[in-house]
């Protein structure tokens, strides 16, 4: 618990430094510091906002419907809206991560930039708090909606398109409205540069006014520079758009969960005998042959059929979008010609890549042998090499996880820059990341591994996921510097072959690690 | 019914086991515990075991909690590694070949959890798939042996959904499904309905009288006194006695004891 402590403060205050330092330079804008200073403001809180609710949902379809001690607790004397004051408190905690990661180090930013005083800290927590409110309700109230829908439709192919369909909503929502283009800093920058006055904000609370953000956000703009912001219905809306969501949530959200929850509950915990067989009569494995081929087809197809861990994929994959709607659209190729500025998009771009890989690697690579659970005697006492599975599993995890982030993250690049030279090298560090993670966090999951634990989340976050997330974060951060250093020394008319060889020796060497690792503490089931 | 590959052509065959010839195939009884010994973190959970199961025999290690019986158990399936002593499975050493080992075995572990999200003939068909059983042949082997423990409505469901007994009925069929030379059960009838508790004594006496070996742990008495040839009793991890009934009841000098009895004369509490 400490160590996560530590690696959440790290990266706040890894925040906070990024975000100081580009506040600072917007400041330094001068006449179109104060716009462009709402515009961060405004997309900080979007962006918690988004992140927030789809995190909400990914958990709370699960929390809410299908935690483990829900059949014990309806056998209780608890009542339903006891229950579901309870799962929206759980879910809440375990998703408001981003107002507390992102959030703070963005506030305590913004008021050193503008030297408030400390009122406007005080006025920040209250304002936090409220959009805090906000997202709590309305979180609670969607879920309860995604689920009575999602009752009603229960196909796999329903739910798949309905997820695919709001993270496509997401993207083209936050493409058009936050994602800055060439043409919003022409309508920022143009009227005022002409007549030498400050850009006017009007443009920016236009575009955001729709959002139940906009009023935190002009709130927290104008308490930091003490510029006016918002209107007067925005102010109102600060008090007025909490309230309504949390009133709503507890009478709309609390019917619904009280509607809804018995059907889940028949439908997936009791099991009638009227529900759909999978794939009646059909032997397996039906794509793969051979004793690994079964057992990487089942991880599959398990996979598959999990719609909690389909959510938590979609959660990650969401994210993803966000990024790679954040590359597409903004006008980044403009820096292309200043190396410096590139190095560090390219810094950036790298360090992202190495962090959704860790992500999707945590989440989904690392538990894969603790979530043989109470089945793993199937594993143990199979006449199947266990060496042979672990290579076989890294071959599918590595490509998986590639698969997953390399075209997005290189899409990236060649947004940045055209020279081939660099494209390559980067594809190769991208190629690098995606095997190494994969491997890192397969050793650690293999070689401590706990089969009495389900929950992958649970998992993940144990003593050796804490372990593995700070090898790779620092392999990450490593591999960031060199795709910087990558494109200095390329601009500077060097040789990047020293670099990409230094970052091959590196990767490499963790491999070998992780597969000595795997070696050395071949898992029996005894003492897990 | 369901007979065993007496001939342990499954271990010789092994993909990993190489090109078998008459010096490496498979010799000497189904399974044989060779002064084995199991030290936990500050506890000794079995301490130099040795017992044989002959082909055609059934035997059953009885005792009380804690007293090394799923140790054992685990011990034989590669589940565990010995601290000391050998397992040898058809004289193969279980746990320096264990593959070769494995192929030979069918265990029925004593919470036989199988995996979720999947159907049980999917299972069935994976633990096939593991085993090497062509899919032809286990495809027939599934639907016997589904008929037999009256599985087969429910096969294709989830197994998450399985109660304890069916999920029982499962392990059983996946246990068989390859033939085993040995059968190794930790707990057969928990969770049983009287009606399938009969039909797994028939299977385990139809699986000996062909050749078989069934290693079997339990708190049934009842149900080891009316299937087993030996009876093995332990107690804080060493083997107090072993034999037949009436060379327990001989060692008791109790004439007409019940299992029950012997169990409280050997492996009571003292």
């Amino acid at each position: 618990m400490a160590g996560f402590a530590a690696i959440f403060a790290a990266v706040m205050l890894g925040e906070y430094l990024a975000f100081r330092r580009g506040l600072v330079l917007i400041a330094d804008l001068g006449l179109a510091g104060a716009a462009l200073t709402l515009y961060f403001v405004e997309s900080i809180l979007v962006l918690i906002l988004l992140v927030s609710l789809v995190s909400y949902l990914a958990s709370g379809l699960w929390i809410f419907y299908r935690a483990k001690d829900t059949p014990f607790l309806r056998a209780t004397p608890l009542s339903l809206g006891a229950l579901y004051t309870l799962r929206s408190s759980e879910t809440f905690a375990v998703t408001s991560w981003a107002l507390v990661v992102v959030g703070v180090p963005a506030l305590l930013a913004l008021g050193v930039t503008h030297d408030t005083p400390p009122e406007f800290y005080a006025g920040a927590v209250v304002i936090l708090a409220l959009f805090a409110a906000l997202i709590a309700g309305a979180g609670a109230l969607l879920t309860t909606i995604a689920a009575a829908v999602l009752s009603r439709t229960p196909t796999r192919l329903g739910i798949g398109i309905a997820v695919a369909a709001v993270v496509l909503g997401f993207v083209a929502l936050v493409g058009k409205n936050v994602v800055p283009s060439t043409a919003d800093f022409y309508a920022i920058f143009q009227p005022g540069m002409a007549n030498g006055k400050p850009a006017s904000i009007k443009f920016i609370e236009a575009k955001f006014t729709l959002w139940p953000s906009h009023p935190f956000a002009a709130a927290l703009y104008a308490g930091a520079t003490g510029r006016a912001a918002g209107s007067t219905a925005s102010r109102a809306a600060l008090v007025v758009v909490p309230l309504v969501s949390l009133l709503l949530a507890f009478t709309a959200g609390r019917r619904l969960y009280a509607r809804t929850l018995p059907v889940v509950m028949e439908r997936f915990t009791m099991a009638p005998p009227g529900r759909a067989p999978l794939a009646p009569g059909r032997p397996f494995p039906r794509r793969l042959r051979g004793p690994i081929g079964a057992m990487l087809e089942r991880d599959v197809v398990t996979l598959a059929r999990n719609p909690h861990e389909l959510g938590r994929m979609g959660f990650i994959a969401f994210l993803l979008a966000l990024y790679t709607a954040f590359v597409l659209l903004a006008p980044l190729r403009e820096v292309g010609d200043r190396p410096h500025a590139l190095a560090r998009l390219m810094l950036f771009n790298v360090s992202a890549a190495g962090y959704f890989l860790t992500a999707f690697g945590l989440r989904f690579v690392f538990p894969s042998t603790s979530l043989e659970g109470r089945a793993a005697w199937v594993f143990f006492s199979s006449p199947i090499s266990r060496a042979r599975l672990v290579m076989a599993k890294l071959a599918l995890f590595a490509t998986l996880v590639t698969v997953a982030v390399v075209p997005i993250a290189l899409a990236g690049t060649v947004r940045l820059v055209r020279d081939p030279v660099l494209i390559a090298a980067v594809a190769v560090l991208l190629l690098l990341l995606a095997v190494t993670t994969a491997s890192v966090l397969l050793a650690f999951g293999t070689a401590w591994p706990d089969f009495r634990e389900a929950n992958p989340e649970v998992l993940s976050t144990s003593a050796s996921g804490l372990a593995a997330t700070v090898v790779c974060l620092v392999y990450v951060a490593l591999v960031g510097w060199i795709a910087r250093a990558v494109v200095l020394a390329h601009a500077a008319g060097d040789g990047v072959t020293p670099w990409l060889v230094g970052g091959a020796v590196v990767s490499a060497a963790l491999v070998a690690g992780s597969l000595a690792l795997i070696a050395s503490r071949a898992p029996l089931l005894e003492a897990r | 019914m369901f007979a065993p590959d007496v001939d342990g052509r499954a271990a010789a065959a092994g993909p990993s086991s190489g090109p078998a010839g008459p010096s490496s195939g498979p010799a000497g009884p189904p399974l044989r515990l060779d002064r084995l010994t199991k030290q936990f973190p500050g506890r000794r959970a079995l301490d130099d075991l040795s017992l044989a199961v002959d082909a055609g025999e059934i035997y059953a290690l009885i005792g009380p909690n804690g007293s090394g019986k799923t140790t054992t158990v685990k011990l034989t399936t590669g589940l565990y590694r010995p601290t000391s002593g050998r397992v040898l499975v058809r004289g193969i050493d279980a746990h320096a070949e264990p593959e070769r080992a494995k192929r030979l075995i069918g265990y029925v572990p004593d919470e036989p959890f199988a995996y979720d999200r999947m159907s049980g003939r999917e299972f069935l068909h994976l633990i096939g798939e593991l085993w090497g059983v062509p899919r032809a042949e286990r495809t027939c082997r599934i639907d016997a042996l589904a008929g037999h423990f009256r599985i087969g409505e429910l096969l294709d469901g989830d197994v998450e959904h399985y109660s304890r007994g069916t999920r029982q009925k499962l392990a059983l069929c996946a246990a068989m499904l390859h033939a085993p030379v040995l059968l190794v059960i930790d707990e057969p009838i928990v969770g049983l309905d009287p009606e399938s508790a009969i039909r797994t004594r028939e299977l385990l006496r139809d699986f000996a009288a062909r050749g078989g070996a069934v290693l079997l742990c339990t708190h049934t008495l009842a149900f080891a006194e009316a299937v087993c040839h030996r009876v093995g009793m332990l107690r804080s991890g060493t083997l107090v006695v072993e034999g037949d009934l009436p060379t327990l009841r001989g060692k008791a000098e109790h004439g007409g004891a019940s299992l029950e009895d012997l169990y409280l004369e050997f492996a009571g509490t003292p």
